[in-house]
């Protein structure tokens, strides 16, 4: 069967429902026994979109892609949001060693890619013949191996230049996708549009398809059966920029009743998924809404899209970057270092817009950008919590604190905190705060006294999912990629010891910083009940930086207790990024007691 | 391929399971007008509509590889049904070396649990005993540790009884996969759901 390489664009599929399906035949004995024949030992898959295709646009994009396929005749690429990588769990960052690679033949030389699905003492493989280009790592003796062997992408065999070993273990991981075609049933005219982006959706279903794995893919540039390669992507990402235009120019910004910051329910993210590829220059720009001046960029966070746990920086991986759009900026510019596909979430954290009536709704221009990753809200995670708009005057660093304890500042007042109990601070009630530290160097008995309760709203939910681990040594570079892990966690009760045991204790006390290894760390909190106030009696280090634009003397660092500025003496810089101009981050890790604040010098509003 | 597993389905399915049994019967119309029902099978099968709703993706990810590896109908396995899963008169209580009778048939014994539902007596066979959970009692006497317990079938050997012969025991239901397809919806980020799995027991031999 005719097969193009190119994907359903992953904003028709996510959502969709589907699974295996097998091929047997039961006969049944007049008695109630049975006899079944098993006809097929591998399954073909079967989906439907029918649950994801809301909008006019997505609509759209669904006929142009069917008719570019000729309707069932060829054969394309879906991805299986629930199964799409070798990995154990199906969905984390493919590793060397996930799947053991079996030869095709005697020579040792051509290698099949196939899936490996255990349940108790049974097991079942599964042949992986469409691999994502480009995601393929693959190990001999779980070495991982770097050349002397190629990946037929279109069927999923590995040819090594010269035989291995019989008794080498060859092993892989990649993402992959299902070879589908569009049932026969599909009828593509009968598609109508019921109301504006209200769509009525019949089913679209999916049928895999075998393939044949000698087959070798016409890659003949011209060849007008062979598409580019993932134009889709590209095109609809910039097609997908309604940002330019369709973006009211005013913000109004929510839930103002007083202190306190009011989540709004509407609250919702947009994704934008975007090809970026141009290593060298500029990849893109967003324009018509703006970025939250330092903040901004210190809270882009390059994020696993994927399994939500890493914050990896892998060619070709899925990186979530979250910005603010506030009503200042106009522009930014986005550009990768690393190429591979971006999804740009765009949060309307309480933020309303008028015009529309707010991003959840349907009827907006972006509903299809909405749709598309809908669940993925409520993780509004202003910095500020004093009932402002997000965009800030001026923040100094503040004024006061004690010895021997961390001062949050939150909120627009650079004087915050305000009273406190003895060294410390309190935090206003119902405020997000987002708190950046890292452990000190070396071994540190120290603990924090606070309380961390994760989990335990609605929105908290989804705030937890951007959760991460510690994820070690990976040297950052790039933009503004650091090592860092990002917990955001929801606070309930003061004055809960914090140790090593605990969740975040656990982050708190995770190894020893050096300098080779930076551990940073980002906390989301935000307090919704008030025992008493909040005593933080070593944490030390308050920010986590990420600015890729940023030059090496971007950032100042004080001194928490009295917020002078540090320079040299007991304090210790570590760089992350390889220097300027790329230098991203900076961390201050005192040798001996005290506590500090990093702050990018020309920021104009604070953490 | 062995057309059972003695895995068991994972993950407790949702409360909104639907049970039915089932019988088979054939009607014979006679010329005259008369109908003459003929019951086939003594014993009904059961069957269940099960699903999974707003489950992880890591539980999904077993069910579907329980799915795969039982080649969605090809193959049985072992299903706990949540309303007939003990040899207690009540089916899900604890089971006491009283409750049941040992069948006797073609000069093998097993297990079997009878129903007597309006007067209509039905004896099940029981094939699938959960490990390390039958007694068995000989005229009222503890003999569990006399007798061989095959597991997998139901069938008790090593033992001959002197009298009255009864056993209590947890068993699960053998079942397959019923229908073509396993249907996942993604619910969002972290759940999917399986809306409707059909099951249908199976009847050994």
């Amino acid at each position: 069967m005719d097969f193009d390489e190119v994907r359903l664009p992953e904003r028709l599929t996510f959502g969709s429902r589907g699974g295996p399906s097998f091929n047997n035949t039961v006969v049944r004995l007049h008695g109630g026994q049975e006899r079944r024949i098993v006809r097929w030992r591998a399954p073909l898959h079967k989906y439907n979109l029918a649950p994801v295709l809301k909008t006019s646009t997505q609509l759209d994009t669904l006929i142009e892609f069917y008719i570019g396929r000729k309707g069932p005749a060829r054969g394309f690429r879906f991805k299986d949001w629930m199964d799409f990588t070798t990995a154990a769990d199906s969905r984390s960052v493919p590793t060397i060693s996930d799947v053991v690679c079996q030869p095709t033949d005697g020579t040792f030389t051509i290698f099949q890619i196939a899936k490996t699905y255990t349940f108790g003492a049974l097991t079942f493989t599964r042949k992986i013949n469409k691999p994502v280009v480009g995601t393929l790592v693959l190990g001999k003796n779980n070495v991982q191996v770097l050349s002397g062997f190629t990946v037929n992408y279109a069927t999923g065999r590995i040819t090594f230049a010269a035989a291995v070993a019989p008794s080498d273990v060859i092993s892989c991981g990649c993402e992959f996708d299902v070879p589908v075609r569009f049932d026969d049933a599909v009828d593509i005219l009968s598609l109508t549009i019921e109301a504006f982006n209200k769509n009525q959706t019949p089913d679209i279903s999916l049928i895999e398809i075998r393939v044949d794995s000698t087959a070798v893919l016409d890659t003949t540039p011209g060849n007008p059966e062979v598409p580019p390669p993932t134009p889709g992507e590209v095109g609809e990402a910039c097609e997908r920029t309604p940002i330019n235009t369709a973006l009211p120019a005013v913000f109004y910004v929510t839930g103002l009743p007083g202190p306190g910051y009011q989540f709004n329910e509407g609250n919702n993210w947009f994704v934008l998924e975007s090809n970026l590829n141009d290593l060298t220059g500029l990849d893109y720009t967003l324009t018509a809404a703006e970025l939250v001046a330092g903040v901004t960029k210190g809270t882009g966070v390059f994020y696993n899209w994927v399994d939500k746990t890493t914050l990896l920086n892998i060619p070709g991986r899925y990186y979530e970057v979250m910005w603010r759009w506030t009503p200042r900026t106009l522009a930014d510019n986005i550009d990768c270092k690393v190429g591979g596909i971006f999804h740009i979430f765009f949060s309307n954290a309480s933020i309303e817009v008028p015009v529309f009536g707010g991003f959840s709704d349907n009827n907006s221009p972006w509903s299809e950008i909405h749709s598309s990753c809908q669940r993925v809200h409520n993780t509004a995670c202003l910095e500020h919590g004093s009932g402002q708009p997000e965009i800030s005057p001026v923040v100094k660093p503040p004024s006061q604190g004690l010895p021997g304890s961390v001062l949050m500042s939150q909120g627009i007042d650079s004087a915050k905190p305000s009273g406190g109990g003895a060294g410390g601070t309190s935090i206003v009630w119902g405020d997000p705060i987002n708190l950046y530290f890292s452990r000190p160097k070396g071994a540190d008995t120290r603990v924090m006294y606070a309380s961390a309760h994760m989990l335990a709203s609605e929105e908290m939910q989804q705030v937890t999912q951007m959760k991460g681990p510690v994820i070690g040594a990976v040297t950052p570079t790039g933009y503004g990629l650091v090592n860092a892990t990002e917990y955001n966690l929801e606070w309930h009760v003061a004055r809960r010891k914090i140790n090593s045991t605990d969740d975040m204790g656990s982050v708190i006390t995770a190894g020893a910083l050096v300098a080779s290894e930076p551990k940073l760390y980002r906390v989301h909190m935000r307090l919704i009940k008030q025992l008493s106030p909040f005593v933080f009696d070593c944490l030390r280090i308050q920010l986590f930086i990420k600015n890729w634009m940023g030059t090496g003397n971007d950032f100042v660092i004080f001194d928490t207790g009295d917020w002078t500025v540090l320079t040299g003496g007991g304090t210790e810089i570590i760089t992350y990024g390889g220097g300027s101009p790329d230098t991203l981050s900076y961390h201050y890790a005192p040798s001996g007691s005290g506590n500090v604040s990093v702050w990018k010098s020309d920021w104009t509003d604070g953490i | 391929m062995d057309d059972f597993s003695e895995e068991i389905l994972p993950h407790g399915y949702g409360y909104q399971t639907e049970h039915g049994r089932g019988y088979s019967t054939r009607m014979f119309s006679l010329d005259s007008g008369w109908t003459h029902p003929k019951a086939r099978w003594a014993a009904p099968l059961n069957r269940y509509t099960v699903n999974y709703q707003n489950r992880s993706f890591t539980e999904m990810d077993q069910i579907r590889a329980f799915y795969y590896n039982h080649y969605g109908s090809a193959k049985g396995f072992r299903l706990k049904d949540k309303l007939d899963f003990s040899s207690a008169a009540n089916h899900r209580g604890t089971p006491t070396m009283l409750d049941q009778t040992i069948l006797l048939t073609g000069g093998v014994y097993r297990l079997a649990k009878t129903y007597d539902i309006a007067g209509t007596v039905v004896v099940k066979p029981i094939y699938k005993p959960i490990l390390g959970t039958v007694l068995i009692s000989d005229v009222g006497v503890n003999v569990t540790g006399s007798v061989t317990v095959n597991y997998e079938t139901g069938v008790l050997t090593g033992y001959t009884p002197t009298g009255a012969y009864k056993a209590g025991f947890l068993f699960h239901t053998p079942v397959r996969f019923n229908g073509e397809q396993l249907i996942v919806s993604i619910d969002d980020h972290e759940n999917a759901s399986i809306e409707s799995l059909e099951l249908i027991e199976l009847r050994l031999t």
